[in-house]
């Protein structure tokens, strides 16, 4: 219907995503401006893109494959974009990658997906997924949160099913290893450990 | 130890025990997704191993966690900014870009929005070459001043041009409010200097088109009061609202609004413009239309905020108005060539009607009011009819691209006339 140019079923149908691509692009950017922004940039994609969707793969993984890419371009513009506000700094800064990286983490706004969250274990989830570099925060969001297929997910990101698998691996490790060391320093910090 | 040397020692181990679980396998065991039989044989590999165990059981913890994750509350107004997006991006592409550009940019940033951030449409880089031609510019500037100077140094100063049009009104001081208003003719004063081409006089030629003060004061008149955004939504849904783009260049302006018309619906779905209007109802528009002499003074720096054109500069008064008006007339004949065909007598144009269909929000009026003005480099004002009329029904909101609110939150549309003329 939607294809056929039913307006309102466009509707329902953007409606029922919105929330879904908003989130993933929130914890993909883990900037709010951002993330609104990438999320209003795919959803127009996404109708002018009606045409081309061709049926072969689930419709939400087609969404998310536009969402994700965006996202990613995203990324890759607002690095490129500081790198080259703080080429300058650099020169005079001898450590000018430790200004660039975070300078683009005080950007972001982890407080904000942190305030969202109610649990305890969902704070600190997000607290170490913000640790992760891109590459494994992508691919166990688009698991985890999205529940996309290997073969979904390696055609997004276009490596072999088998990158994928040993991607999402070590992402799973290091998730891991984030969340032993946020435990073990709130037990640190707590009162009984004295 | 590296996340990669910790994977290779695990499957090492695995091998070394005879187990031959792969990486693969332990992704799967994660997941949830190992068949049974290795699962369960798995299961005792890590009877013996606690420390592997509870590692794997964290990654299975996460992974619950992660799935479980409530999703964020997109923002209220996004899908308004995608529909809003998308029909600037759909404008973007339509043939009519070239002669839209202006249009494009108010639409963006017009109240309409609703808190679109990013106001451009395209980033255009700047050529290379452009700050060189810039620079030679400037140089060729100054050579050429210096060269006028050194001449003028050289040879005395040349006798001053004389001025082709009489503006001394603009510095006088305001008469008195009972004083009489000068009087203005619209016949050619004797001492003024006419304008010549080829020292063949045109001033006699083109005069039959020159405005007069009353045309300007027509042309700029005031409504009655200022209708704001939210009194002409009320005004729309009752019927009793219209636009009035005033100009003395109808014919023009009027072209400017009909490209607005050659828009492709599925480039604009949330507004539209047509021609389908009759013309009793341009008729009721056009003589709803203030009489410039119940003006109140002081409102044009009102109508000139409220319009969003600024056009006009503000004056105290109608008086003002038109004494600045009559200064700057001779300017605004037309400096073409004439035509041996030019009529003597000017002819009265009919004002050209249009009709708007767009949602009844004040915002959505607002940015219309303000797409008009922008398009015809004109006033554009609220009018209030003083009869409900019709113009015609509504399209079904289902079929255009209506979906940014749910369905019992859509603005009902609404169809407000647009009147283009003196």
């Amino acid at each position: 219907m939607v294809r056929k140019g039913d307006a309102r079923a466009l509707g329902a149908l953007l409606r029922r995503h919105q929330d879904g691509i908003y989130t993933h692009c929130l914890r993909v950017l883990r900037h709010r401006h951002l993330a609104e922004d990438v999320a209003q940039d795919s959803m127009v994609k996404i109708i002018n893109g009606l045409d081309s969707y061709d049926g072969r793969s689930k419709f939400s993984t087609w969404i998310y494959t536009i969402v994700h890419n965006a996202c990613l371009s995203k990324l890759r513009s607002e690095k490129y974009r500081r790198h080259a506000s703080l080429e300058g700094m650099s020169a005079a800064n001898s450590d000018g990658d430790g200004a660039l990286d975070s300078g683009f983490a005080e950007s972001r706004e982890p407080s904000g997906l942190m305030g969202v969250s109610k649990s305890e274990v969902h704070r600190r989830l997000l607290a170490a997924l913000d640790q992760l570099d891109d590459e494994h925060r992508s691919i166990l969001l688009l698991r985890d949160s999205r529940g996309m297929d290997y073969e979904a997910i390696a055609g997004m990101l276009q490596v072999p099913v088998g990158t994928v698998k040993s991607r999402l691996f070590r992402a799973r490790e290091a998730l891991r290893k984030l969340m032993e060391q946020s435990v073990r320093t709130a037990s640190d910090l707590s009162p009984d450990s004295d | 130890m590296s996340q990669d040397r910790f994977f290779n020692s695990l499957s090492a181990d695995f091998g070394d025990s005879g187990a031959g679980f792969t990486k693969e396998e332990l992704l799967g065991y994660v997941e949830g997704e190992l068949p049974p039989d290795r699962a369960d044989a798995l299961a005792l590999r890590l009877l013996t191993d606690p420390a592997l165990f509870r590692q794997l059981e964290q990654m299975r913890i996460n992974r619950s966690v992660l799935m479980s994750m409530p999703l964020e509350k997109a923002p209220a107004d996004l899908l308004s900014r995608v529909q809003i997006a998308f029909e600037q991006e759909a404008l973007v592409g339509a043939p009519l870009e070239e002669e839209l550009g202006a249009d494009l940019k108010l639409v963006s940033d017009g109240p309409a929005l609703g808190g679109m951030r990013r106001m451009d449409i395209r980033e255009y880089r700047t050529p290379w070459y452009q700050s060189r031609l810039a620079m030679a510019a400037g140089v060729l500037l100054l050579i050429s001043g210096g060269i006028y100077w050194g001449m003028n140094a050289f040879y005395g100063n040349p006798p001053a041009p004389r001025p082709l049009a009489k503006a001394e009104h603009t510095n006088t001081v305001p008469p008195a409010p009972d004083e009489p208003l000068p009087s203005v003719s619209s016949e050619p004063d004797a001492t003024e200097p006419k304008l010549a081409i080829n020292d063949n006089p045109v001033l006699d030629l083109v005069d039959s088109a020159r405005p007069t003060q009353a045309d300007l004061a027509d042309a700029i008149s005031l409504p009655d009061r200022i209708i704001s955004p939210d009194q002409a939504a009320a005004l729309a849904r009752d019927g009793r609202l219209a636009i009035r783009v005033a100009t003395l260049r109808s014919d023009q302006a009027a072209a400017q609004v009909d490209k607005l018309t050659a828009v492709k619906p599925e480039a604009s779905r949330s507004w539209r413009v047509g021609r389908d209007i009759s013309d009793e109802v341009i008729a009721t528009v056009a003589s709803a239309t203030s009489d410039p002499s119940d003006i109140p003074l002081n409102t044009a720096a009102a109508r000139s905020k409220e319009s969003g054109a600024g056009h006009i500069a503000a004056s105290a008064s109608l008086h003002d108005v038109a004494r600045v008006a009559q200064s700057f007339a001779p300017i605004q004949m037309p400096l073409s060539p004439p035509s041996m065909n030019m009529p003597a007598a000017r002819v009265a144009r009919k004002p050209v009607g249009f009709v708007v269909e767009v949602d009844g929000a004040s915002n959505s009026l607002a940015a219309i009011k303000g797409l008009l003005a922008e398009k015809t480099d004109c006033v554009a004002t609220f009018i209030e009819l003083p009869k409900a009329v019709d113009s015609g029904a509504v399209t079904d909101a289902a079929a255009i691209m209506w979906f940014t609110q749910s369905p019992e939150n859509w603005v009902p549309r609404v169809r407000v006339p647009v009147v283009v003329g003196r």
